[in-house]
C-alpha cells in the first residue's frame, strides 16, 4: 500500500499537498472532495512534494540502490514512513512480509 | 425490480425505489473511514482484552512436538475477524444513517425486501458505497 486514507499522517500530508498545489481549502472541505478526482491529482503528484517521497519510500526496492549513502537514506525514509500494520488487512501484511523476505534473499 | 442502483458518475450512485431517490457520494472522508475499519476493529479488540485482563498472547496456543514449536493463532484470528466484521457492520449502519436517514434494517423494510432479496441488496449497496473501482491501493 503506497497511501492509506485511514492513516491520519497520510491524510494530513495529502491535505497539505492539495492546498499547496491546487487551492487553499479547509480540512472539512478537503474531506468532501470527490474521491476519483482526488486520486487523479494524487497520481500526478510532482517530485517536489514531500508526499511524493513518502509514497516512493513505500515501493522502492532499497537493495537496487547502488550508492551506500542513498540506500541508507531510503531505508530510513522507509522506516519513518511505514504505514502501521494496524491499518492493513492480513493479506496486505502477508504481502509486505513476503516482499521483505524476497529483499533479504 | 423493487429498487435500482443508477451510476450517475464515477463517484455518485443513486438508489431509487418507490418514489424515493437517494444519492450515495464517494468522497475522501468515506474512503478514510473504509480504510480505518481494520485499525478501529483491532483497537477495540485490544481495549476489550485489556478490560478482561488478558493479552493477545493468552489466545495463542504454543505446543512443542518432536523438537519443533507449533503456534496456533486460530482463536486470535477468529476473534479479530469477528471484530472486523462487527466494525464493518457498524460503519455500514453509520453510513446508511448518513445517506438514507435510517439503519440498514429499516432501509430493507422500507424497500419491502424479503430475506433473499435483502442479501443481494446488501452486496449491491456495499459496492455502491465502496465503489467497484474505488482506490483500493495497488499492492
Amino acid at each position: 500500500m503506497t497511501f492509506c486514507f485511514g492513516y491520519p499522517s497520510d491524510l494530513h500530508q495529502a491535505y497539505a499537498f492539495y492546498c499547496a498545489r491546487y487551492q487553499n481549502i479547509t480540512y472539512k472541505e478537503f474531506l468532501k472532495l470527490r474521491i476519483t478526482e482526488f486520486m487523479y491529482k494524487l497520481s500526478s503528484i510532482p517530485e517536489s512534494e514531500p508526499l511524493y517521497n513518502i509514497m516512493k519510500s513505500r515501493i522502492i526496492n532499497v537493495n537496487d540502490i547502488k550508492n551506500k549513502d542513498e540506500r541508507k537514506h531510503w531505508r530510513k525514509l522507509q522506516r519513518d514512513n511505514k504505514i502501521p500494520d494496524i491499518y492493513l488487512s492480513k493479506e496486505e501484511i502477508m504481502w509486505e512480509l513476503s516482499k521483505k523476505v524476497k529483499e533479504k534473499l | 425490480m423493487k429498487y435500482q442502483f443508477i451510476q450517475k458518475d464515477e463517484d455518485t450512485t443513486i438508489l431509487k425505489y418507490q418514489d424515493k431517490e437517494y444519492e450515495i457520494k464517494r468522497d475522501v472522508e468515506l474512503v478514510s473511514k473504509l480504510q480505518s475499519v481494520n485499525k478501529d476493529a483491532r483497537l477495540s479488540l485490544y481495549a476489550d482484552l485489556v478490560k478482561k485482563g488478558i493479552s493477545k498472547d493468552n489466545l495463542v496456543i504454543t505446543t512443542k512436538k518432536d523438537g519443533k514449536t507449533y503456534v496456533d493463532n486460530s482463536y486470535l484470528d477468529e476473534l479479530e475477524k469477528q471484530y472486523i466484521r462487527d466494525e464493518q457492520y457498524n460503519l455500514f449502519n453509520e453510513l446508511c444513517r448518513n445517506y438514507f436517514n435510517m439503519s440498514m434494517e429499516e432501509l430493507v423494510i422500507d424497500i419491502g425486501l424479503n430475506p433473499d432479496e435483502s442479501q443481494k441488496f446488501g452486496t449491491e449497496l456495499g459496492e455502491a458505497i465502496s465503489g467497484k473501482g474505488t482506490p483500493r491501493e495497488k499492492k
